[in-house]
Protein backbone atom coordinates (compact mmCIF):
# COMPACT_ATOMS: atom_id res chain seq x y z
CA UNK A 1 0.00 0.00 0.00
CA UNK A 2 1.55 3.25 -0.47
CA UNK A 3 2.25 6.02 1.64
CA UNK A 4 1.79 9.68 2.70
CA UNK A 5 5.00 10.49 4.04
CA UNK A 6 8.84 8.58 3.02
CA UNK A 7 9.92 6.37 5.82
CA UNK A 8 12.79 8.70 6.66
CA UNK A 9 9.83 11.34 7.51
CA UNK A 10 7.57 8.84 9.01
CA UNK A 11 10.31 7.76 11.56
CA UNK A 12 11.20 11.50 12.12
CA UNK A 13 7.60 12.72 12.83
CA UNK A 14 6.78 9.08 14.71
CA UNK A 15 10.17 10.05 16.86
CA UNK A 16 8.81 13.37 17.84
CA UNK A 17 5.60 12.82 19.06
CA UNK A 18 6.74 9.67 21.30
CA UNK A 19 8.93 11.91 22.82
CA UNK A 20 6.84 14.64 23.62
CA UNK A 21 4.18 12.26 24.85
CA UNK A 22 6.82 10.47 27.02
CA UNK A 23 8.31 13.76 28.43
CA UNK A 24 4.46 15.01 29.14
CA UNK A 25 2.50 11.59 30.06
CA UNK A 26 1.85 13.38 33.89
CA UNK A 27 -0.06 15.86 31.53
CA UNK A 28 -2.48 13.06 30.80
CA UNK A 29 -2.92 11.73 34.19
CA UNK A 30 -6.63 11.34 35.01
CA UNK A 31 -7.72 12.19 39.10
CA UNK A 32 -7.81 9.28 41.41
CA UNK A 33 -11.54 7.73 40.18
CA UNK A 34 -11.58 6.09 43.59
CA UNK A 35 -11.06 9.42 45.66
CA UNK A 36 -13.81 10.52 48.11
CA UNK A 37 -16.23 12.43 46.09
CA UNK A 38 -19.04 14.70 47.09
CA UNK A 39 -20.45 14.74 43.58
CA UNK A 40 -23.07 11.75 42.79
CA UNK A 41 -21.23 9.28 40.79
CA UNK A 42 -24.05 10.20 37.71
CA UNK A 43 -23.08 13.94 37.92
CA UNK A 44 -19.23 13.07 37.28
CA UNK A 45 -18.40 14.33 33.61
CA UNK A 46 -15.19 13.92 31.60
CA UNK A 47 -12.68 16.66 31.43
CA UNK A 48 -10.06 17.47 29.22
CA UNK A 49 -7.59 15.27 31.01
CA UNK A 50 -10.12 11.89 30.88
CA UNK A 51 -10.85 12.95 27.09
CA UNK A 52 -7.28 13.29 26.61
CA UNK A 53 -6.14 10.22 28.36
CA UNK A 54 -8.81 8.29 26.14
CA UNK A 55 -7.81 9.79 23.00
CA UNK A 56 -4.36 8.51 23.69
CA UNK A 57 -5.24 5.38 24.62
CA UNK A 58 -7.16 4.73 20.99
CA UNK A 59 -3.71 6.10 19.38
CA UNK A 60 -1.95 3.04 21.74
CA UNK A 61 -4.63 0.55 20.21
CA UNK A 62 -4.25 1.37 16.83
CA UNK A 63 -0.17 1.00 17.20
CA UNK A 64 -1.02 -2.69 18.05
CA UNK A 65 -1.63 -3.34 14.06
CA UNK A 66 1.56 -2.22 13.08
CA UNK A 67 4.70 -4.80 14.35
CA UNK A 68 6.86 -2.19 13.84
CA UNK A 69 5.00 0.38 16.21
CA UNK A 70 4.23 -2.92 18.27
CA UNK A 71 8.21 -3.13 19.11
CA UNK A 72 8.87 0.37 19.24
CA UNK A 73 10.90 0.93 22.67
CA UNK A 74 9.36 4.45 22.78
CA UNK A 75 5.34 3.17 21.96
CA UNK A 76 6.32 0.25 24.85
CA UNK A 77 7.57 3.25 27.31
CA UNK A 78 3.88 4.82 26.27
CA UNK A 79 1.73 1.65 26.41
CA UNK A 80 3.50 0.81 29.89
CA UNK A 81 2.45 4.63 31.25
CA UNK A 82 -0.93 4.66 30.16
CA UNK A 83 -1.73 1.15 31.61
CA UNK A 84 -0.27 2.49 34.80
CA UNK A 85 -2.26 5.06 34.93
CA UNK A 86 -5.20 3.26 34.77
CA UNK A 87 -3.97 0.75 37.57
CA UNK A 88 -2.86 3.83 39.70
CA UNK A 89 -6.09 6.03 39.53
CA UNK A 90 -8.63 3.09 39.67
CA UNK A 91 -10.11 3.88 36.64
CA UNK A 92 -13.11 1.79 36.21
CA UNK A 93 -14.05 2.57 39.55
CA UNK A 94 -17.86 2.53 39.95
CA UNK A 95 -18.47 2.08 36.38
CA UNK A 96 -22.06 0.76 36.62
CA UNK A 97 -22.68 4.33 38.38
CA UNK A 98 -20.42 7.02 36.64
CA UNK A 99 -22.59 6.54 33.37
CA UNK A 100 -21.70 9.93 32.10
CA UNK A 101 -17.38 8.52 32.06
CA UNK A 102 -18.93 5.55 29.75
CA UNK A 103 -17.93 6.18 26.41
CA UNK A 104 -14.47 6.96 27.83
CA UNK A 105 -14.20 3.37 29.81
CA UNK A 106 -15.28 1.35 26.81
CA UNK A 107 -12.48 3.01 24.85
CA UNK A 108 -9.65 2.46 27.21
CA UNK A 109 -11.12 -1.26 27.75
CA UNK A 110 -10.94 -1.55 24.07
CA UNK A 111 -6.97 -0.64 23.93
CA UNK A 112 -6.76 -2.79 27.26
CA UNK A 113 -7.66 -5.90 25.14
CA UNK A 114 -6.03 -4.65 21.86
CA UNK A 115 -2.35 -4.95 24.45
CA UNK A 116 -3.83 -8.38 25.65
CA UNK A 117 -4.86 -7.03 28.95
CA UNK A 118 -8.49 -8.62 30.12
CA UNK A 119 -9.90 -7.58 33.27
CA UNK A 120 -13.34 -9.74 34.10
CA UNK A 121 -14.55 -7.50 36.81
CA UNK A 122 -14.76 -4.15 34.57
CA UNK A 123 -16.04 -5.62 31.38
CA UNK A 124 -18.33 -7.20 33.65
CA UNK A 125 -19.34 -3.98 35.03
CA UNK A 126 -19.53 -2.18 31.54
CA UNK A 127 -21.54 -5.41 30.17
CA UNK A 128 -24.05 -4.87 33.27
CA UNK A 129 -24.56 -1.52 31.93
CA UNK A 130 -25.39 -2.35 28.39
CA UNK A 131 -27.90 -5.15 29.70
CA UNK A 132 -29.91 -1.98 31.01
CA UNK A 133 -31.75 -1.32 27.60
CA UNK A 134 -30.43 2.01 28.30
CA UNK A 135 -27.01 2.72 25.93
CA UNK A 136 -28.33 1.52 22.55
CA UNK A 137 -31.64 3.46 23.41
CA UNK A 138 -31.31 6.97 24.76
CA UNK A 139 -31.72 9.51 21.76
CA UNK A 140 -28.47 10.09 19.88
CA UNK A 141 -27.54 10.75 16.14
CA UNK A 142 -25.79 8.14 14.19
CA UNK A 143 -22.15 9.82 14.73
CA UNK A 144 -22.48 9.61 18.71
CA UNK A 145 -24.34 6.17 18.55
CA UNK A 146 -21.97 4.68 15.92
CA UNK A 147 -18.98 6.15 18.02
CA UNK A 148 -20.00 3.93 20.91
CA UNK A 149 -20.95 0.93 19.24
CA UNK A 150 -17.11 1.16 17.77
CA UNK A 151 -15.32 0.33 21.12
CA UNK A 152 -18.38 -1.26 22.55
CA UNK A 153 -17.75 -4.58 20.07
CA UNK A 154 -14.29 -3.72 19.96
CA UNK A 155 -14.55 -4.50 23.58
CA UNK A 156 -16.35 -7.42 22.74
CA UNK A 157 -19.84 -6.98 24.69
CA UNK A 158 -23.28 -7.79 23.53
CA UNK A 159 -25.12 -4.97 22.25
CA UNK A 160 -28.73 -4.08 20.85
CA UNK A 161 -26.86 -1.06 17.97
CA UNK A 162 -28.20 -0.90 14.82
CA UNK A 163 -26.53 -2.19 11.79
CA UNK A 164 -23.52 0.27 10.19
CA UNK A 165 -26.00 -0.09 7.14
CA UNK A 166 -28.64 1.41 9.27
CA UNK A 167 -26.73 3.97 10.73
CA UNK A 168 -25.17 5.17 7.69
CA UNK A 169 -28.84 6.04 6.10
CA UNK A 170 -29.48 8.26 8.79
CA UNK A 171 -25.84 9.46 9.27
CA UNK A 172 -25.15 13.02 7.10
CA UNK A 173 -22.71 10.91 5.22
CA UNK A 174 -25.52 9.59 2.81
CA UNK A 175 -26.80 13.74 2.73
CA UNK A 176 -23.54 15.88 3.65
CA UNK A 177 -23.90 19.31 4.85
CA UNK A 178 -23.33 22.20 2.70
CA UNK A 179 -19.28 22.93 3.11
CA UNK A 180 -20.23 26.57 2.72
CA UNK A 181 -21.75 27.06 5.82
CA UNK A 182 -20.32 23.82 7.73
CA UNK A 183 -18.89 24.29 11.57
CA UNK A 184 -15.73 23.15 12.76
CA UNK A 185 -18.02 20.25 14.40
CA UNK A 186 -19.97 19.36 11.29
CA UNK A 187 -16.43 18.53 9.92
CA UNK A 188 -15.75 16.85 12.70
CA UNK A 189 -18.82 14.73 11.88
CA UNK A 190 -17.44 13.30 8.93
CA UNK A 191 -13.99 12.31 10.33
CA UNK A 192 -15.64 10.54 13.06
CA UNK A 193 -17.94 8.60 11.00
CA UNK A 194 -15.78 7.53 8.45
CA UNK A 195 -13.25 6.94 11.73
CA UNK A 196 -15.53 4.30 12.94
CA UNK A 197 -17.76 2.91 9.40
CA UNK A 198 -14.11 1.94 7.74
CA UNK A 199 -12.78 0.51 11.52
CA UNK A 200 -9.34 3.01 10.79
CA UNK A 201 -8.72 1.59 6.82
CA UNK A 202 -9.88 -2.05 7.60
CA UNK A 203 -13.35 -1.98 5.72
CA UNK A 204 -13.57 -1.34 1.90
CA UNK A 205 -15.66 2.10 2.16
CA UNK A 206 -16.04 1.67 -1.73
CA UNK A 207 -18.72 -1.23 -1.47
CA UNK A 208 -19.94 0.04 2.01
CA UNK A 209 -20.87 3.24 0.72
CA UNK A 210 -21.67 3.04 -2.93
CA UNK A 211 -23.53 5.22 -4.75
CA UNK A 212 -22.21 8.15 -2.16
CA UNK A 213 -18.38 6.64 -2.46
CA UNK A 214 -17.41 9.30 -5.20
CA UNK A 215 -19.06 12.15 -3.65
CA UNK A 216 -17.62 12.11 0.20
CA UNK A 217 -14.30 11.32 -1.68
CA UNK A 218 -14.77 14.79 -2.98
CA UNK A 219 -16.02 16.53 0.00
CA UNK A 220 -12.99 14.69 2.26
CA UNK A 221 -10.83 16.21 -0.59
CA UNK A 222 -12.08 20.02 -0.43
CA UNK A 223 -12.34 20.04 3.50
CA UNK A 224 -8.56 19.02 3.41
CA UNK A 225 -7.85 22.02 1.18
CA UNK A 226 -9.64 24.26 3.36
CA UNK A 227 -8.33 22.87 6.31
CA UNK A 228 -4.57 23.11 5.10
CA UNK A 229 -5.41 26.87 3.84
CA UNK A 230 -6.55 27.17 7.84
CA UNK A 231 -3.35 25.75 9.15
CA UNK A 232 -5.50 23.94 11.29
CA UNK A 233 -3.40 20.68 11.47
CA UNK A 234 -5.63 19.32 13.80
CA UNK A 235 -8.61 19.09 10.77
CA UNK A 236 -6.15 18.31 8.40
CA UNK A 237 -4.38 15.11 10.44
CA UNK A 238 -8.00 13.85 10.86
CA UNK A 239 -9.23 14.34 7.14
CA UNK A 240 -5.67 12.70 5.82
CA UNK A 241 -6.41 9.67 8.29
CA UNK A 242 -9.77 9.57 6.26
CA UNK A 243 -7.97 9.32 3.12
CA UNK A 244 -6.65 6.16 4.88
CA UNK A 245 -10.36 5.25 5.58
CA UNK A 246 -11.16 5.84 1.74
CA UNK A 247 -8.40 3.93 0.75
CA UNK A 248 -7.46 6.38 -1.44
CA UNK A 249 -4.89 6.43 -3.85
CA UNK A 250 -3.27 9.38 -2.77
CA UNK A 251 -3.13 12.52 -4.29
CA UNK A 252 -0.12 15.26 -4.71
CA UNK A 253 -2.04 17.74 -2.51
CA UNK A 254 -2.54 15.03 0.12
CA UNK A 255 1.34 14.59 0.35
CA UNK A 256 1.87 18.30 0.52
CA UNK A 257 -0.70 18.49 3.44
CA UNK A 258 1.03 15.41 5.23
CA UNK A 259 4.35 17.27 4.85
CA UNK A 260 2.87 20.58 5.62
CA UNK A 261 2.39 18.61 9.14
CA UNK A 262 5.50 17.21 9.50
CA UNK A 263 7.13 20.36 8.68
CA UNK A 264 4.28 22.18 11.57
CA UNK A 265 5.70 19.77 14.08
CA UNK A 266 7.90 21.56 16.73
CA UNK A 267 11.56 20.64 18.26
CA UNK A 268 9.96 19.11 21.38
CA UNK A 269 8.00 16.98 19.17
CA UNK A 270 4.59 18.00 19.34
CA UNK A 271 1.93 19.34 16.32
CA UNK A 272 0.83 22.55 17.27
CA UNK A 273 -3.18 23.69 17.27
CA UNK A 274 -4.31 26.98 15.95
CA UNK A 275 -4.20 28.80 19.20
CA UNK A 276 -0.46 27.63 19.99
CA UNK A 277 0.52 29.56 16.71
CA UNK A 278 -1.11 32.60 17.58
CA UNK A 279 0.33 32.77 21.45
CA UNK A 280 3.26 32.46 19.74
CA UNK A 281 3.32 35.06 17.55
CA UNK A 282 1.06 37.85 19.31
CA UNK A 283 2.84 37.28 22.96
CA UNK A 284 5.71 38.89 24.40
CA UNK A 285 6.54 35.96 26.33
CA UNK A 286 4.54 32.87 25.01
CA UNK A 287 4.14 29.41 26.97
CA UNK A 288 6.38 27.09 25.67
CA UNK A 289 3.42 25.09 24.63
CA UNK A 290 -0.63 25.42 25.47
CA UNK A 291 -1.14 21.74 26.47
CA UNK A 292 -5.13 21.44 25.68
CA UNK A 293 -4.52 23.07 22.24
CA UNK A 294 -1.26 20.87 21.12
CA UNK A 295 -2.42 17.33 22.55
CA UNK A 296 -4.82 17.05 20.52
CA UNK A 297 -3.40 17.55 16.56
CA UNK A 298 -0.24 15.53 18.53
CA UNK A 299 -2.86 12.43 19.34
CA UNK A 300 -4.33 12.58 15.66
CA UNK A 301 -1.30 12.71 14.31
CA UNK A 302 0.18 9.66 16.27
CA UNK A 303 -2.81 7.99 14.67
CA UNK A 304 -2.41 8.95 11.25
CA UNK A 305 1.27 7.41 11.94
CA UNK A 306 -0.11 4.04 12.86
CA UNK A 307 -2.40 4.10 9.41
CA UNK A 308 1.10 4.75 8.19
CA UNK A 309 2.66 1.86 9.57
CA UNK A 310 -0.09 -0.54 9.12
CA UNK A 311 1.37 -3.70 8.34
CA UNK B 1 -28.10 27.23 -14.46
CA UNK B 2 -28.78 29.07 -16.93
CA UNK B 3 -32.97 29.78 -16.22
CA UNK B 4 -31.67 30.21 -12.03
CA UNK B 5 -29.26 33.15 -13.88
CA UNK B 6 -31.69 35.08 -15.78
CA UNK B 7 -34.53 34.71 -12.69
CA UNK B 8 -31.66 36.09 -10.85
CA UNK B 9 -30.84 38.95 -12.93
CA UNK B 10 -34.70 39.40 -13.59
CA UNK B 11 -34.90 40.06 -9.35
CA UNK B 12 -31.72 42.31 -9.13
CA UNK B 13 -33.03 44.21 -12.61
CA UNK B 14 -36.41 45.12 -10.11
CA UNK B 15 -34.22 46.03 -7.10
CA UNK B 16 -32.36 48.97 -8.90
CA UNK B 17 -35.47 50.40 -10.03
CA UNK B 18 -36.99 50.45 -6.75
CA UNK B 19 -34.02 51.89 -5.29
CA UNK B 20 -33.38 54.41 -7.42
CA UNK B 21 -34.01 56.84 -4.64
CA UNK B 22 -30.83 56.23 -2.79
CA UNK B 23 -29.21 57.06 -5.53
CA UNK B 24 -26.29 59.81 -5.52
CA UNK B 25 -23.45 61.23 -7.18
CA UNK B 26 -20.94 58.57 -5.57
CA UNK B 27 -22.65 55.65 -6.15
CA UNK B 28 -24.14 55.85 -9.74
CA UNK B 29 -21.07 55.11 -11.91
CA UNK B 30 -21.45 51.72 -9.78
CA UNK B 31 -24.93 51.32 -10.34
CA UNK B 32 -24.28 51.86 -14.30
CA UNK B 33 -21.64 49.31 -13.76
CA UNK B 34 -23.77 46.85 -12.71
CA UNK B 35 -26.75 47.30 -14.88
CA UNK B 36 -23.98 47.65 -17.57
CA UNK B 37 -22.41 44.25 -16.01
CA UNK B 38 -25.84 42.26 -15.78
CA UNK B 39 -26.92 43.51 -19.42
CA UNK B 40 -23.78 42.00 -20.76
CA UNK B 41 -23.86 39.03 -19.11
CA UNK B 42 -27.47 37.81 -18.62
CA UNK B 43 -28.89 40.13 -21.40
CA UNK B 44 -32.21 40.45 -18.97
CA UNK B 45 -31.46 43.99 -17.54
CA UNK B 46 -34.33 46.27 -19.68
CA UNK B 47 -36.26 47.61 -16.97
CA UNK B 48 -33.15 49.50 -15.02
CA UNK B 49 -31.42 50.11 -18.48
CA UNK B 50 -34.01 52.15 -19.63
CA UNK B 51 -34.66 53.30 -16.37
CA UNK B 52 -31.33 55.00 -15.83
CA UNK B 53 -30.96 55.83 -19.10
CA UNK B 54 -33.87 58.64 -18.49
CA UNK B 55 -32.22 59.33 -14.88
CA UNK B 56 -28.18 60.16 -16.31
CA UNK B 57 -30.04 61.91 -18.83
CA UNK B 58 -30.38 65.49 -16.64
CA UNK B 59 -26.85 64.54 -15.34
CA UNK B 60 -24.05 66.83 -16.08
CA UNK B 61 -20.48 65.93 -15.56
CA UNK B 62 -20.60 62.05 -14.30
CA UNK B 63 -17.40 60.81 -12.93
CA UNK B 64 -16.00 57.60 -14.54
CA UNK B 65 -13.64 57.14 -11.74
CA UNK B 66 -15.20 57.74 -8.25
CA UNK B 67 -15.39 53.82 -8.22
CA UNK B 68 -12.64 51.19 -9.09
CA UNK B 69 -11.44 50.99 -12.18
CA UNK B 70 -13.70 48.32 -13.65
CA UNK B 71 -16.55 49.79 -12.77
CA UNK B 72 -15.38 53.14 -14.22
CA UNK B 73 -14.91 51.25 -17.46
CA UNK B 74 -18.28 49.56 -17.35
CA UNK B 75 -20.21 52.76 -16.42
CA UNK B 76 -18.19 54.36 -19.76
CA UNK B 77 -19.57 51.49 -21.87
CA UNK B 78 -23.30 51.97 -20.90
CA UNK B 79 -22.82 55.86 -21.02
CA UNK B 80 -21.06 55.51 -24.48
CA UNK B 81 -24.01 53.16 -25.59
CA UNK B 82 -27.23 55.23 -23.88
CA UNK B 83 -26.15 58.62 -22.48
CA UNK B 84 -26.97 61.97 -24.12
CA UNK B 85 -24.53 62.89 -27.29
CA UNK B 86 -22.14 65.00 -24.47
CA UNK B 87 -22.00 62.34 -22.04
CA UNK B 88 -21.41 59.88 -25.04
CA UNK B 89 -18.45 62.46 -25.59
CA UNK B 90 -17.43 62.31 -22.44
CA UNK B 91 -17.53 58.51 -21.80
CA UNK B 92 -15.50 57.81 -25.06
CA UNK B 93 -12.65 60.41 -24.12
CA UNK B 94 -12.64 58.24 -20.58
CA UNK B 95 -11.91 55.37 -22.62
CA UNK B 96 -9.60 56.42 -24.50
CA UNK B 97 -7.31 58.21 -22.10
CA UNK B 98 -7.15 54.88 -20.31
CA UNK B 99 -6.38 52.87 -23.35
CA UNK B 100 -3.56 54.94 -23.94
CA UNK B 101 -2.12 54.86 -20.36
CA UNK B 102 0.91 52.27 -20.47
CA UNK B 103 1.40 50.84 -16.92
CA UNK B 104 4.57 49.26 -16.31
CA UNK B 105 3.83 48.00 -12.67
CA UNK B 106 2.01 45.22 -11.64
CA UNK B 107 -0.99 46.21 -9.95
CA UNK B 108 -4.16 45.78 -9.89
CA UNK B 109 -5.40 48.25 -11.83
CA UNK B 110 -2.49 48.10 -14.46
CA UNK B 111 -3.66 44.43 -14.90
CA UNK B 112 -6.94 45.61 -15.55
CA UNK B 113 -6.10 47.81 -18.02
CA UNK B 114 -3.66 45.46 -19.49
CA UNK B 115 -6.62 42.87 -19.97
CA UNK B 116 -9.33 45.23 -21.57
CA UNK B 117 -7.15 47.35 -23.57
CA UNK B 118 -3.86 45.28 -24.79
CA UNK B 119 -3.50 42.31 -27.19
CA UNK B 120 -2.44 38.86 -25.26
CA UNK B 121 0.46 37.03 -24.90
CA UNK B 122 1.12 34.31 -22.53
CA UNK B 123 2.49 34.66 -19.21
CA UNK B 124 3.83 32.29 -16.43
CA UNK B 125 2.62 32.58 -13.34
CA UNK B 126 6.44 32.20 -11.57
CA UNK B 127 6.64 29.52 -8.72
CA UNK B 128 7.34 31.34 -5.31
CA UNK B 129 3.90 33.21 -5.71
CA UNK B 130 3.07 29.37 -5.01
CA UNK B 131 4.77 29.48 -1.34
CA UNK B 132 2.38 30.26 1.54
CA UNK B 133 3.88 30.77 5.10
CA UNK B 134 3.46 27.97 7.53
CA UNK B 135 2.32 29.89 10.27
CA UNK B 136 -0.13 33.08 9.25
CA UNK B 137 -1.74 34.30 11.67
CA UNK B 138 -4.08 36.84 9.54
CA UNK B 139 -5.45 33.89 6.94
CA UNK B 140 -7.91 36.58 4.83
CA UNK B 141 -4.12 39.03 4.37
CA UNK B 142 -2.57 36.14 3.13
CA UNK B 143 -5.94 34.44 0.62
CA UNK B 144 -5.72 38.41 -0.64
CA UNK B 145 -2.34 38.84 -1.51
CA UNK B 146 -2.10 34.90 -3.48
CA UNK B 147 -5.75 36.06 -5.21
CA UNK B 148 -3.93 39.69 -6.13
CA UNK B 149 -0.92 37.94 -7.45
CA UNK B 150 -3.20 35.26 -9.36
CA UNK B 151 -5.59 37.81 -10.61
CA UNK B 152 -2.40 39.93 -11.69
CA UNK B 153 -0.32 37.72 -13.35
CA UNK B 154 -3.32 36.01 -15.56
CA UNK B 155 -4.76 39.74 -16.07
CA UNK B 156 -8.08 38.19 -15.00
CA UNK B 157 -7.66 35.65 -17.11
CA UNK B 158 -6.99 36.82 -20.32
CA UNK B 159 -3.40 35.29 -19.97
CA UNK B 160 -2.84 31.63 -19.31
CA UNK B 161 -0.73 31.05 -16.53
CA UNK B 162 1.10 27.84 -14.80
CA UNK B 163 -0.60 26.89 -11.69
CA UNK B 164 0.06 23.40 -9.98
CA UNK B 165 -2.30 21.10 -8.98
CA UNK B 166 -1.64 21.97 -5.22
CA UNK B 167 -1.75 25.73 -5.66
CA UNK B 168 -4.89 25.09 -7.42
CA UNK B 169 -6.51 22.61 -4.72
CA UNK B 170 -5.39 26.02 -2.57
CA UNK B 171 -7.52 28.07 -3.86
CA UNK B 172 -10.09 25.58 -3.60
CA UNK B 173 -9.55 25.43 -0.07
CA UNK B 174 -9.46 29.52 -0.01
CA UNK B 175 -13.16 29.35 -1.78
CA UNK B 176 -14.37 27.66 0.83
CA UNK B 177 -12.57 29.34 3.71
CA UNK B 178 -14.08 32.70 2.52
CA UNK B 179 -17.46 31.51 2.14
CA UNK B 180 -17.59 29.72 5.72
CA UNK B 181 -16.45 33.07 6.98
CA UNK B 182 -18.85 35.35 4.88
CA UNK B 183 -16.17 37.25 3.34
CA UNK B 184 -18.27 37.78 0.31
CA UNK B 185 -16.12 39.35 -2.27
CA UNK B 186 -12.87 37.07 -1.13
CA UNK B 187 -15.35 33.78 -1.75
CA UNK B 188 -15.97 35.37 -5.07
CA UNK B 189 -12.46 36.43 -6.32
CA UNK B 190 -11.50 32.60 -5.16
CA UNK B 191 -14.21 32.04 -7.83
CA UNK B 192 -13.16 33.23 -10.44
CA UNK B 193 -9.20 33.01 -9.94
CA UNK B 194 -10.41 29.19 -10.08
CA UNK B 195 -11.35 29.61 -13.61
CA UNK B 196 -8.23 31.93 -14.62
CA UNK B 197 -5.90 29.22 -13.59
CA UNK B 198 -8.33 26.75 -15.32
CA UNK B 199 -9.08 24.54 -12.24
CA UNK B 200 -11.62 21.35 -13.74
CA UNK B 201 -13.09 20.34 -10.70
CA UNK B 202 -16.60 20.88 -10.28
CA UNK B 203 -17.67 20.48 -6.26
CA UNK B 204 -16.44 23.68 -5.65
CA UNK B 205 -18.05 25.41 -8.52
CA UNK B 206 -21.37 23.56 -7.50
CA UNK B 207 -21.08 24.85 -4.04
CA UNK B 208 -20.04 28.02 -5.13
CA UNK B 209 -22.86 28.76 -8.05
CA UNK B 210 -25.22 27.73 -5.04
CA UNK B 211 -24.19 29.96 -2.58
CA UNK B 212 -25.01 32.90 -4.89
CA UNK B 213 -28.13 32.03 -5.75
CA UNK B 214 -28.82 31.38 -2.04
CA UNK B 215 -27.13 34.97 -1.19
CA UNK B 216 -30.07 36.82 -3.22
CA UNK B 217 -32.55 38.15 -0.98
CA UNK B 218 -36.55 38.85 -1.11
CA UNK B 219 -36.38 41.97 -2.71
CA UNK B 220 -33.45 41.01 -5.50
CA UNK B 221 -30.31 42.45 -3.45
CA UNK B 222 -27.38 40.53 -1.89
CA UNK B 223 -25.94 39.20 0.91
CA UNK B 224 -26.98 39.74 4.57
CA UNK B 225 -25.74 42.29 6.65
CA UNK B 226 -28.09 43.50 8.81
CA UNK B 227 -26.37 42.58 11.91
CA UNK B 228 -22.99 44.53 11.00
CA UNK B 229 -25.37 47.45 9.52
CA UNK B 230 -27.05 47.49 13.27
CA UNK B 231 -24.73 49.63 14.85
CA UNK B 232 -25.52 52.12 12.70
CA UNK B 233 -27.96 54.21 14.63
CA UNK B 234 -28.54 57.33 11.86
CA UNK B 235 -30.48 55.84 9.56
CA UNK B 236 -29.72 57.95 6.81
CA UNK B 237 -26.36 56.49 6.88
CA UNK B 238 -27.50 53.26 7.10
CA UNK B 239 -29.59 53.69 4.19
CA UNK B 240 -26.40 54.64 2.33
CA UNK B 241 -24.29 52.43 3.57
CA UNK B 242 -26.62 49.83 3.08
CA UNK B 243 -26.92 50.66 -0.93
CA UNK B 244 -22.97 50.71 -1.01
CA UNK B 245 -22.24 47.22 0.62
CA UNK B 246 -25.37 45.73 -1.12
CA UNK B 247 -24.06 47.30 -4.90
CA UNK B 248 -20.24 45.86 -4.12
CA UNK B 249 -22.24 42.39 -3.26
CA UNK B 250 -24.35 42.47 -6.32
CA UNK B 251 -21.52 43.65 -8.51
CA UNK B 252 -18.97 40.56 -7.07
CA UNK B 253 -21.94 37.86 -7.31
CA UNK B 254 -22.97 38.72 -10.96
CA UNK B 255 -19.84 38.85 -12.76
CA UNK B 256 -18.53 35.77 -10.91
CA UNK B 257 -21.90 34.33 -11.71
CA UNK B 258 -20.65 35.07 -15.49
CA UNK B 259 -17.65 33.71 -15.42
CA UNK B 260 -18.92 30.56 -14.10
CA UNK B 261 -21.45 29.68 -15.79
CA UNK B 262 -19.67 28.93 -19.10
CA UNK B 263 -16.03 27.95 -19.64
CA UNK B 264 -15.79 30.73 -22.36
CA UNK B 265 -17.23 33.50 -20.10
CA UNK B 266 -13.92 36.10 -19.23
CA UNK B 267 -15.26 40.08 -18.60
CA UNK B 268 -12.14 41.24 -19.46
CA UNK B 269 -12.34 39.54 -22.78
CA UNK B 270 -16.10 40.90 -23.42
CA UNK B 271 -14.71 44.28 -22.05
CA UNK B 272 -11.95 44.53 -24.47
CA UNK B 273 -14.29 43.71 -27.16
CA UNK B 274 -17.17 45.88 -26.36
CA UNK B 275 -14.33 49.10 -26.02
CA UNK B 276 -12.60 48.34 -28.82
CA UNK B 277 -15.38 48.64 -30.52
CA UNK B 278 -16.75 52.05 -29.27
CA UNK B 279 -13.04 53.88 -30.09
CA UNK B 280 -13.39 52.16 -32.82
CA UNK B 281 -16.54 53.58 -34.24
CA UNK B 282 -15.42 56.97 -32.72
CA UNK B 283 -12.78 56.69 -34.68
CA UNK B 284 -14.56 56.28 -37.82
CA UNK B 285 -17.00 59.31 -37.09
CA UNK B 286 -13.99 61.44 -36.56
CA UNK B 287 -12.42 60.60 -39.99
CA UNK B 288 -16.12 61.03 -41.65
CA UNK B 289 -16.09 64.14 -40.33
Amino acid sequence: MERLLEKKEQIQMLDGILHWLNANIEKFQIPIEAAPSTCGPEEITADIKRKAFSELGLAIRLAQRSPFLQQHPEMKKLQKSWVDIIDSQDFFFDTRRRLQLYPHRVVAYSVLRSLGIENDAAKSDLQAVLDRGFMENAERNAWEKLDMKYYIKACGLNHKFPSDEYLLKYSSLTNLPNLAYVQNLDLYGLTHLLFHFADFGEIDMKHFLQQDYQHVQDYTDLSLSMSVVKQDWDLTAELLINQYCLQKTFSEFDRHAAATLLKAQQASGFIPGREWVIAQKTETEPASHIFEDVYHPTIVSLILLDCELMN
Amino acid sequence: MKNNIRNTSLLLDQWIIDHSHYLTKDNLTSVLALSQLCGMTTGSFEKSTAHLKSLISGANNLDFSSGTLISGILSAIFVAEHGTEKQKTDAVGYLAILSDVNPDTLTINSAVLKAVFEENTVNTLPVETHQIPLFEIDISAMIGHTLTQTEILSMFGTREIAADFIFRTKIEGMAIHAMRIYDLTMAMRCLRALKYIRHDKNLVFRIGADYIFQQQCYDGSFGDFDTALSVIEDAAKNAEIRMAIKLDAAFQMMWTLFEISDSTHNLMHDLQTRTLGILQQNKNASYAE
